[in-house]
C-alpha cells in the first residue's frame, strides 16, 4: 500500500468557501491542522488546504495562524462605494463593544455614514421578531430536547457535519441575520434601489449572509469589521464632540445578543439554559447530547468563538473587554426597541419557521456504499497500528488516525509519516542526558 | 466486523469509552443517525453493565446482513432473574454505585426500548451474554 500512487483529491478550494490562504504566508506550520475541529485541513506541498465539503467556518484556522495567512474574501469599502450609491450597513450588535465605553451606540452609527454608507441599520431590529419565534417555539409541544439554539451558523454546520443526530434539535427558526435581509428587501422593494451589508464579526457569518437558507434572506454582501476598524476610529475621534446622542433609539437588547448568555437572557430562559461557548466546549456538549447524557437540560445556547460572538475572529477589540463596553452601554443608553412593533407580531404561529429542514452533510463518511465503508474501515485499523501513534502532524495530518484514513483513501502515502521513512523509525540519535 | 473492545469492572472513569468509540465507527460508515443514537445509546447501558456488576467483559459490533448486532460478553454474577432484571426501576446496585448517579435500574429497559432484538443468557456465578440488534432500515421496524 505504501507504495500506491496519491490520487487527486476531489476540488479542495471549493467555490462555496469564503476562506481562503494566502500561500505566500503560509509556512505548512500544523497549528490550524490540529484545532480544526472537523479535520478539514491538510497541509500538503508545504501549504495548507481545506478539504470544503467539511469545513463548517468556525474561524480557527485564522484565530490560530502565527503568520495571519488565512483571509476572508468579503466586499472592500472601496468596491462598495463603486458599485453603488446608496449602500445600507447592517450592524451586528458585537460592532457596539469594539470603541470603548464612552462611545455611544449612536455615534457608531453616525461614523458609519461619515466613511461612505447612506444608512445605516441594527440587527437589533430582528433580534425582537427571532426572540418571539424562538420563544414560541421553545414552549410547543412535541419539540425535541434539548433543543440547540441554531443562531450560531458554525455551531449549525458542525451539526450537520458532526452531529447529524442532533439535526432535529436544531430550533427550526430562521436566523436573525436572515430575517433581518428578508425584511430589508421588502423595505427596498417598496423604496428605493439599495443595496445592504452586513458587517461581519465572524467567518460563519460571512458565508450565511452571502448564502442564506432561504431565497429572500441573502445580503448583496458582507463586510468585516476589522476591514473598517481604523476609518470608523478616524471618523469617531475627528468628531469626538460632546453633543447627547445617547437619549435616542437604540435596542440594549440587541446589545447583549452579542455575548455567550444574551440569547438565553432575552428569551427569559438564562437560569433554564445550558450556554456554552468556545467550538471545543460545543463539540464536547453535542457529544454528551448525542449521548443522551445532558439530563433535562432544556436548551442549549451554543457558540463556536469564545465570549460568544464578540470573540468572531473578524473583530478587532479583545472579547472580554468588548463585553465591558457594551454593557456599560447598556447600563448608559437603555433600551426603546419597542418602536420596531410595526414589523409585526412574530408571536404569529408558524411565522419565521424554517420551511426546510436542515440537511446532514456527509463529510465523515469513508465510502457512499456500506461495504466498501466497511472494508476500509479494516484497512484503516490496519494502516494505523504501524504509525507512531504520537499525532505530530508533520505528515500534514491532523494525526495518526486522519493519516490512516487519507492512505486508504488514496489521498496520502504511508511514506508521509516520517517515522516510516527509512531507516528512521524506531532509530534515536545519541543524546547526552541532562544532569 | 465493525469493532471489538474491552471493558474492564469498576473502571467507572472510562464509562462510555467503549460506546463513544463504536459511535465514531459508526458515523464513519455513514449510517443513518437514528440507528447510531440507538445502538449507541444500548451499548452505553450495556457498558456500564459491565463496569458497575462484572470483573471484565468485551463488547462486539457486527454488521449481519441489515441489522447492527452488538454482543457483550462478560465474567460477573451473572443474572438470577433476567424477568425481574427486566422490569423498569429494579436494580441490585450497591449504594456507592448510586452515589456515582449509575444503577437506576433503567439499563436493560433502556438496551430493549433502543433495539429491534434483544437476548440475555446468564448464568450465575459466571456471567452473562447480552445480544441486540438494531435494524438498518428503519421502515423494517415501524411495520411491525
Amino acid at each position: 500500500m505504501s507504495g500506491r500512487k496519491k490520487k487527486d483529491e476531489p476540488p479542495r478550494e471549493g467555490r462555496g468557501l469564503l476562506l481562503s490562504l494566502q500561500k505566500g504566508l503560509c509556512r505548512g506550520c500544523t497549528h490550524c491542522i490540529r484545532v480544526c475541529p472537523t479535520e478539514a485541513i491538510r497541509v500538503r506541498k508545504g501549504k495548507a488546504e481545506v478539504i470544503p465539503h467539511r469545513c463548517i467556518q468556525c474561524g480557527q484556522c485564522i484565530w490560530v495562524c502565527p503568520r495571519e495567512a488565512w483571509t476572508v474574501q468579503a466586499d472592500s469599502l472601496s468596491q462598495i462605494k463603486e458599485k453603488n450609491d446608496n449602500a445600507c450597513a447592517v450592524l451586528d450588535s458585537v460592532v457596539f463593544g469594539q470603541f470603548g465605553d464612552s462611545t455611544p451606540p449612536l455615534r457608531v452609527i453616525q461614523a458609519f455614514r461619515d466613511i461612505g454608507f447612506s444608512s445605516v441599520r441594527e440587527m437589533g431590529e430582528s433580534l425582537e421578531i427571532y426572540r418571539g419565534a424562538v420563544s414560541n417555539f421553545l414552549s410547543s409541544e412535541g419539540r425535541a430536547f434539548p433543543a440547540i439554539s441554531s443562531d450560531c451558523p458554525a455551531v449549525v454546520q458542525l451539526v450537520q457535519v458532526k452531529f447529524p443526530s442532533l439535526i432535529e434539535n436544531l430550533v427550526p427558526i430562521i436566523p436573525p441575520y436572515e430575517i433581518m435581509a428578508h425584511r430589508l428587501k421588502e423595505e427596498i422593494s417598496k423604496n428605493s434601489m439599495a443595496s445592504f451589508y452586513y458587517i461581519v464579526p465572524c467567518l460563519a457569518k460571512a458565508h450565511a449572509a452571502i448564502r442564506p437558507l432561504s431565497a429572500e434572506g441573502g445580503f448583496s454582501g458582507a463586510v468585516p469589521l476589522a476591514d473598517l476598524y481604523n476609518p470608523l476610529k478616524g471618523s469617531l475621534h475627528q468628531k469626538n464632540r460632546s453633543s447627547d446622542l445617547g437619549s435616542e433609539e437604540n435596542s440594549s437588547f440587541g446589545l447583549e445578543w452579542a455575548y455567550a448568555g444574551g440569547e438565553s437572557k432575552a428569551l427569559g430562559i438564562l437560569e433554564a439554559s445550558l450556554v456554552v461557548d468556545g467550538i471545543r466546549q460545543v463539540v464536547d456538549i453535542l457529544e454528551l447530547a448525542e449521548n443522551g447524557l445532558l439530563g433535562t437540560v432544556p436548551f442549549i445556547e451554543a457558540w463556536s468563538c469564545p465570549g460568544g460572538c464578540l470573540g468572531g475572529a473578524l473583530n478587532v477589540q479583545n472579547p472580554y473587554l468588548a463585553k465591558f463596553h457594551l454593557q456599560s452601554g447598556i447600563r448608559k443608553y437603555p433600551s426603546s426597541l419597542k418602536s420596531k412593533a410595526s414589523w409585526g407580531d412574530s408571536r404569529e404561529k408558524g411565522l419565521y419557521r424554517l420551511n426546510q429542514p436542515w440537511r446532514p452533510r456527509e463529510g465523515m463518511r469513508l465510502d457512499e456504499d456500506l461495504k466498501v465503508a466497511m472494508e476500509k474501515l479494516r484497512c484503516i485499523d490496519g494502516v494505523v497500528k504501524k504509525f507512531p501513534g504520537i499525532d505530530c502532524g508533520s505528515c500534514g495530518c491532523p494525526n495518526c488516525l486522519a493519516l490512516a484514513e487519507d492512505v486508504v483513501q488514496g489521498y496520502a502515502s504511508e511514506n508521509d509519516c516520517i517515522y516510516m521513512r527509512k531507516g528512521t523509525k524506531g532509530s534515536r540519535s545519541k543524546r547526552k542526558e541532562r544532569p | 466486523m465493525i469493532g471489538e473492545f474491552e471493558i474492564q469492572g469498576q473502571d467507572f472513569k472510562k464509562a462510555g469509552e467503549a460506546s463513544f468509540e463504536i459511535k465514531k465507527r459508526l458515523k464513519r460508515l455513514g449510517l443513518p443517525s437514528d440507528i447510531i443514537r440507538r445502538v449507541a445509546t444500548a451499548a452505553y447501558e450495556a457498558e456500564l453493565n459491565v463496569i458497575i456488576y462484572a470483573q471484565r467483559g468485551t463488547i462486539r459490533v457486527c454488521l449481519e446482513g441489515r441489522c447492527v448486532e452488538v454482543t457483550i460478553d462478560d465474567f460477573g454474577p451473572g443474572i438470577p432473574d433476567i424477568q425481574l432484571a427486566m422490569q423498569e426501576g429494579y436494580t441490585t446496585s450497591p449504594p456507592y454505585v448510586k452515589q456515582l448517579g449509575y444503577g437506576s435500574g433503567m439499563g436493560l429497559p433502556n438496551i430493549k426500548k433502543n433495539s429491534d432484538w434483544m437476548e440475555i443468557r446468564s448464568e450465575v456465578n459466571r456471567g452473562t451474554t447480552l445480544r441486540f440488534k438494531v435494524n438498518l432500515n428503519e421502515r423494517e421496524k415501524k411495520e411491525r
